[in-house]
């Protein structure tokens, strides 16, 4: 490691040892108080502050330092909690914060001044390690705080004899729950975060800045960084294939490495855990870690002690499954992630790219990833879409970019998955400022070129409410499914689709198509989700369900927390999958819970296999029907996964799988008397597409209240989105809404008739 | 911050470069703002923001910010000239994912009197859910309703709860603190289930101070 400045490390070397524990140690054991040296200035101390403000502010600190990686054990601050008045809980917070501090910032006087932490200051070579900064702030500052240091300038532009001084980075936290500026209490904690270049001793001038201009106030102060080794991963997958696997490590603190808060791609800085293929390595200072790998919720997670101890390590890993569907023709996927926007950064990147979004998916054994480029970025990201794979895709990894309307165009009447699409942006513009605001006319544009079209995030403006629909008290089904509270239609999930369902428009050969094909489901309100489906099934629409985790939107935990699961008779192509999606041969899931190979046998022989032809098994009389499937459910804590038949949205029959992971085929037999749409649920893990069952040529006309809801959210959803669309394209709105309410009047209509 | 940004970027420079220019007499105002009557919308918008102002009281509602108030002729200018009434903002982004701030100080409060608050809230998602605003104490641990503070949107001809969709509008808080001394409140915005951003974004924790009042004001 480098010397800079002018100072002799030699001075510093005596107090190695001994500074290591004060300070080094200090957020690896709490149990430890701190030893200062004779001389060494102490840290100013805080007679009493108001206890709630100070506790308040506390409790973020931790959450703050669980963002970097680092940890404060709840039993530590329950001690400050138990304090009795202010004295005590200053008192308290100060012996349980101090000892973790870098310096102390005194600004009690005119001028701030910086009384340091007796060193050397434990560092990681390549790595960062956060420790906190103590303000003492009796005249109730509120300006901006920061540290600097001449370390820590930056190397591009620096004069040759510079470079080797420039050996330290530093960055403050000050991203929500905390804040960039001091918040006036008279005691506070700020977080901060140093990286060391290289291993070995060196010092540093760590310099404080309050409010606007330069520095003015510094200390010279000692650090020690640990060198770090790199840890190869050997990941294999069944039987023997060199994988990519999903991995998490953490210390003895549990503190998360490489540190969230300074990732850029392809770690994210918002997961806890990395992604790594067979071969590739991080660096880790010498220690103990805990890794834990998976490869989604497919496999069984292992646990491994690693020890890093002066040397080059590897780091093996079988993945163990307890299912694998694309065995069976079961091909996964996700058909709502992001490479931008929400939880990703715009800058130094706008996003990230494919070969990023990749990573993440054959990390989580996602087979397809639907990447779709929106609002944030729009202009950046638009270059991925090629209408066809990317070509990153690993086969049978298939990683393909298309568009949600979101942040533009339709989206306030409830955003748009629009998959498969051959030109991403319509004519009159090439960027997302000239698209249609009425959602049917984006599906009108969309479907002409073949696509496979959707809402996103489903529930988004159906879990408020506006009233019940008269005459269904006592009408709820189990768990509320369905229900005839009428939505608010106020947010930007499936919204304008009770509008759009019943619209036919024209498909690539001029030939009417469904407009809607799926709604999305997995990754907002379930009963919301599912309550809007029945309804429209109820109605005899045929729509199917995929599943989408919305990722890093509604989550950035992974991608793939919602699947589809497509069944494919060969091998896997995006075209064909997708197709598996708009003709329902797909169930949607955590992956957790499996409803495979739904199928019903008429009484005479006739069979019917979800999704495929048109899902219909066509009876001429009512009759008992056999209903199949093959479902494997995995509880880590044992217990047993309910699956129930459900017929036009009402379970019928329930049958408790135990939850060992073991695929077991599931019958039942049910009597249709007339017209329905029959599926099998385990809510909220799973749940397949419907087959349709028809009696005597009758359409499904399950439920008047049915088509009476879709009627009142036809109504509700014009108050709610009238204006959000143009008044070149009001005329059409009026049109489709019009076209919807005569649709479900003649649906009620006829489900009344005898 | 998307489309709603950029054309206020595009409006402020608009407004520096009128300024820059030399001034025509009875043609321009010295702001910049063209002349002649605002849009319909605009008009409605800056009756309403007048009005807010006025219900904030403490005379922030003064001739100058009437003058340029009146003299907006888009939605951006009227947000300018709101600006420095402003004590929270709130951004519903395309997702409808909220993210809350505190631009301006909330002050000293006294004891037991509601103080109302200037909400800006930009919605780029255009939804019309009910904004709900909570109050929140980490004091203990994991995040419980503050007993100490409230905060209520108003719900009268004013202002209500439910957003209008509008990319950009104004909205009254009332927040109240019930004892004296200092608190760490955590504000929290979301409209509607799943809408608390990621990264809890949607709250802001504020140090507020409750004062006694005077001659009978309030109370604890």
């Amino acid at each position: 490691m480098a010397r800079a400045g002018g100072r002799s490390a030699a001075v510093w070397g005596g107090v190695t040892v001994v500074g290591l524990a004060v300070v080094g140690a200090a957020l690896v054991s709490w149990a430890e108080q701190p030893m200062r040296r004779a001389g060494v200035e102490p840290f100013p101390a805080v007679a009493t502050v108001e206890r709630q403000p100070l506790l308040a502010a506390t409790t973020r600190l931790a959450e703050a330092l669980g963002q970097c990686g680092a940890s404060v054990p709840d039993s530590v601050l329950e001690r400050a909690r138990a304090a009795g008045d202010d004295a005590a809980t200053a008192a308290a917070v100060q012996a349980v914060l101090d000892p973790l501090c870098l310096c102390a910032i005194d600004l009690s006087g005119a001028d701030p001044r910086v009384v340091p932490a007796d060193g050397p200051i434990d560092l990681v070579e390549q790595g960062w390690r956060t420790y906190l900064v103590k303000v003492v702030n009796p005249r109730g500052r509120t300006d901006r705080i920061a540290l600097s240091s001449p370390q820590a300038q930056p190397l591009p532009k620096a004069r040759r004899e510079e470079v080797a001084g420039r050996w330290l980075a530093i960055g403050m936290v000050d991203r929500q729950p905390l804040a960039a500026t001091l918040s006036g209490l008279d005691l506070e904690y700020r977080i901060v975060e140093l990286f060391a270049r290289e291993a070995g001793p060196a010092f540093a001038r760590i310099e404080c800045t309050v409010g606007d201009g330069p520095p003015t106030a510094g200390a010279d102060m000692a650090f020690r960084a640990r060198a770090s080794h790199p840890v190869t991963f050997r990941i294999t997958d069944e039987p023997d294939r060199p994988a990519a696997a999903k991995i998490e490590i953490t210390d003895a603190s549990g503190r998360v490495y490489p540190p969230q808060a300074k990732r850029l791609a392809p770690d994210l800085f918002f997961q806890r855990q990395i992604y790594r293929f067979d071969g590739e390595s991080v660096r880790l200072p010498d220690g103990r870690y805990r890794v834990t790998c998976s490869r989604g919720p497919e496999t069984v997670p292992e646990t491994i002690d690693l020890v890093v101890a002066g040397e080059p390590v590897e780091v093996r890993h079988t993945v163990v499954r307890w299912i694998d569907p694309s065995r069976s023709g079961w091909w996964s996927g996700d058909h709502h992630i992001h490479a931008a926007g929400c939880a990703h950064y715009e800058s130094p990147t706008e996003g990230v790219e494919p070969i990023d979004m990749l990573r993440q998916c054959m990390g989580e054994d996602l087979k397809v990833g639907c990447c779709l480029t929106w609002g944030p970025c729009f202009d950046y990201q638009k270059r991925f879409f090629t209408g066809r794979p990317d070509d990153v895709s690993r086969p049978p990894y298939l990683l393909r970019y298309d568009i949600e309307v979101s942040g533009f165009g339709s989206h306030v009447s409830g955003h748009l998955n629009l998959l498969r699409l051959t030109e991403q942006i319509p004519p009159g513009g090439d960027s997302k400022h000239h698209w249609p605001s009425l959602g049917l006319n984006t599906l009108r544009w969309a479907k002409r070129q073949g696509a496979v079209c959707g809402p996103a995030h489903s529930a988004n403006g159906l879990t408020n409410t506006v009233g019940r629909l008269s005459g269904t008290e006592g009408k709820d089904g189990p768990g509320r499914l369905p229900n005839y509270d009428i939505p608010a239609f106020d947010g930007i999930g499936a919204n304008e689709f009770i509008v759009d369902v019943p619209h036919e428009v024209p498909g690539p050969d001029g030939t009417p198509v469904p407009a809607v094909d799926f709604i999305s489901t997995m990754d907002t309100d379930p009963t919301a989700e599912l309550n809007i489906w029945y309804h429209v099934l109820n109605c005899g629409y045929r729509v199917r369900a995929s599943g989408e985790t919305d990722f890093p939107c509604i989550s950035g935990e992974r991608v793939g927390l919602g699947r589809v699961y497509v069944k494919l008779d060969g091998p896997l192509d995006f075209d064909t999958w997708v197709e598996g999606i708009r003709s329902g041969r797909s169930y949607v899931s955590d992956g957790t819970t499996h409803l495979a190979d739904f199928a019903a046998a008429a009484p005479g022989g006739g069979m019917v296999e979800c999704g495929v032809g048109t899902s219909e098994l066509a009876l001429g009389d009512p009759a008992e029907v056999t209903f199949k499937a093959t479902v494997a459910a995995r509880d880590p804590r044992g217990g047993a996964v309910p699956v129930e038949l459900v017929v036009n949205g009402r379970p019928v029959a329930r049958e408790e799988m135990p939850g060992d992971g073991r695929e077991r085929p599931v019958t039942f037999r049910q009597r249709v008397e007339r017209s329905a749409w029959v599926a099998l649920r385990s809510v909220p893990r799973a749940h397949t597409n419907p087959i349709f069952v028809t009696v005597g040529g009758r359409p499904i006309r399950a439920s008047a209240d049915s088509a009476r809801w879709c009627a009142a959210g036809v109504e509700q959803c014009w108050k709610t989105k009238e204006r959000s669309y143009r008044p070149e394209e009001l005329a059409a709105a009026r049109e489709a809404y019009d076209f919807a309410r005569r649709a479900y009047a003649r649906i009620e209509q006829e489900c009344a008739a005898p | 911050m998307g489309a709603f940004m950029h054309r206020r970027r595009l409006a402020i420079i608009v407004m520096v470069a009128a300024c820059g220019a030399p001034a025509i007499a009875g043609a321009q105002s010295p702001c910049g703002e063209p002349p002649g009557q605002p849009d319909e919308p605009v008009r409605h918008a800056a009756e309403r923001l007048l009005a807010l102002a006025d219900a904030l009281g403490g005379g922030v509602a003064d001739e100058a910010f009437r003058t340029r108030v009146g003299r907006a002729r888009s939605v951006d200018a009227l947000a300018a000239a709101a600006e420095h009434l402003v004590t929270l903002r709130i951004h519903v982004n395309p997702e409808s994912r909220v993210k809350l701030r505190v631009v301006h100080p909330v002050g000293d409060l006294v004891v037991g009197r509601p103080r109302p608050l200037l909400v800006a809230i930009v919605n780029e998602a255009g939804v019309t859910a009910p904004l709900s605003l909570s109050c929140r104490d980490r004091s203990l641990g994991a995040a419980r309703p503050a007993d100490f503070c409230r905060v209520t949107l108003r719900d009268d001809g004013l202002s209500a709860p439910r957003l209008g969709g509008a990319a950009l509008e104004w909205k009254l808080a009332d927040i109240t603190v019930a004892a004296p001394g200092r608190w760490e409140v955590g504000l929290e915005a979301d409209v509607g289930q799943g809408t608390q951003d990621l990264g809890f974004r949607s709250t802001a924790d504020v140090l507020l101070r409750g004062v006694r009042g005077t001659g009978g004001e309030g109370g604890d």
